[in-house]
């Protein structure tokens, strides 16, 4: 009899700390209270690998009203990526860093838009637009970091156009401007370009996105392809914006289960030594 | 409360349970893949405990 009811204790005492560590390593998320891969905004359990087209030492201006030949010439680049598809739940391109050169003074503002992949594969509908004037980016030297929100999400295997320009106030006339770099790396289509001639750049304007290669003044400027870099996380939208649960607790709760445990195991042996020593 | 105790019952339940903590290591390691001080902290309190719980169950198999 105290045989069967030892095996039985001791089968439920296995499943209970069983469970329990399966309840910890499932649900709860304080492990990651001590991030192995901190991202620059956004923490992230796991860095999956970045997708980074580098530059290869060329580099052509991407800034409105840039200035440096003559009042008003304006160039503005846009590169296409298509996201990652690692199959991991929970997969996010956390933030995008567009890798250039800084020339001269600080351009007045820096703006990235998002696009969608029009029929052609050219830029489509803007999905967002930030700067680093009191949006999501940084500028830092030649490169602008722009941390993602948690409300925009580039999907996974999805194709999207990204822009980003220096931005110079027309009534401002010093030479200040931002270049991406070039790279050939880049898989898919060919940047786009919208061009506004002035001052010594000349050539005729290409006012909407067009293919660089058609558009003439600048068909033979740069690699066919700029840099850029996307950081991509897993789990990385479930430890924004709440502080991660510290991991005592989690060792605070199987404790506390624990004690209970052993305590219950005790009153039972207690009750079995008593009912023994009545029967004797 | 009465709480039994063995030292030959215990010094065994001891033993099993340094065993469990050890898989408990290999486990934290495969799942989080990091080892924090709380971990620490948490099995130099849990592995006594532990023992003591199995050392009870034991106990129900001795005749005394």
């Amino acid at each position: 009899m105290m045989k069967k009811v030892s095996k039985l204790l001791l089968l439920f005492a296995v499943q209970a700390v069983g469970l329990n560590m399966y309840a910890q390593s499932v649900y709860d998320l304080s492990g990651f209270s001590t991030p192995q891969d901190p991202q620059a905004a956004v923490r992230c359990d796991l860095a999956l690998p970045a997708l980074t087209y580098g530059a290869n030492g060329n580099w052509l201006v991407s800034t409105r009203n840039a200035n440096f030949v003559g009042a008003g010439a304006s160039v503005e680049l846009a590169n296409d990526v298509t996201v990652p598809n690692y199959n991991v739940s929970g997969q996010r391109v956390v933030s995008v860093d567009y890798i250039g050169q800084q020339v001269f003074g600080e351009p007045d503002t820096m703006a990235i838009v998002y696009m969608t992949n029009a029929a052609g594969n050219a830029p489509g509908t803007v999905l967002r637009k930030t700067s680093n004037k009191g949006g999501t980016a940084v500028k830092n030297g030649g490169t602008v970091t722009d941390e993602l929100p948690v409300s925009f999400t580039l999907v996974p295997g999805q194709t999207y156009w990204l822009n980003c320009s220096g931005a110079n106030d027309p009534s401002n006339t010093a030479t200040a401007r931002w270049e991406w770099d070039g790279t050939a790396a880049n898989p898919g289509a060919p940047a786009f370009v919208r061009y506004q001639p002035g001052g010594a750049w000349g050539g005729a304007a290409c006012a909407f996105w067009t293919p660089k290669a058609s558009c003439a003044f600048l068909a033979t400027s740069g690699p066919p392809n700029q840099a850029l870099r996307l950081n991509i996380c897993r789990n990385a939208a479930l430890t924004l914006g709440g502080n991660p649960v510290p991991t005592m607790t989690q060792w605070g709760l199987f404790l506390f289960g624990l004690v209970l445990l052993t305590l219950a195991v005790v009153t039972v042996y207690n009750f079995s030594r008593k009912s023994a020593m009545v029967q004797k | 409360m009465h709480f039994p105790y063995s030292k030959e019952v215990f010094e065994k339940a001891f033993w099993i349970s340094c065993v469990l903590a050890i898989i408990g290591w290999i486990l934290i390691y495969l799942i989080w893949g990091e080892f924090t001080t709380s971990d620490i902290i948490g099995m130099l309190v849990a592995v006594p405990i532990l023992a003591y719980l199995i050392h009870t169950i034991l106990l129900f198999n001795s005749k005394t």
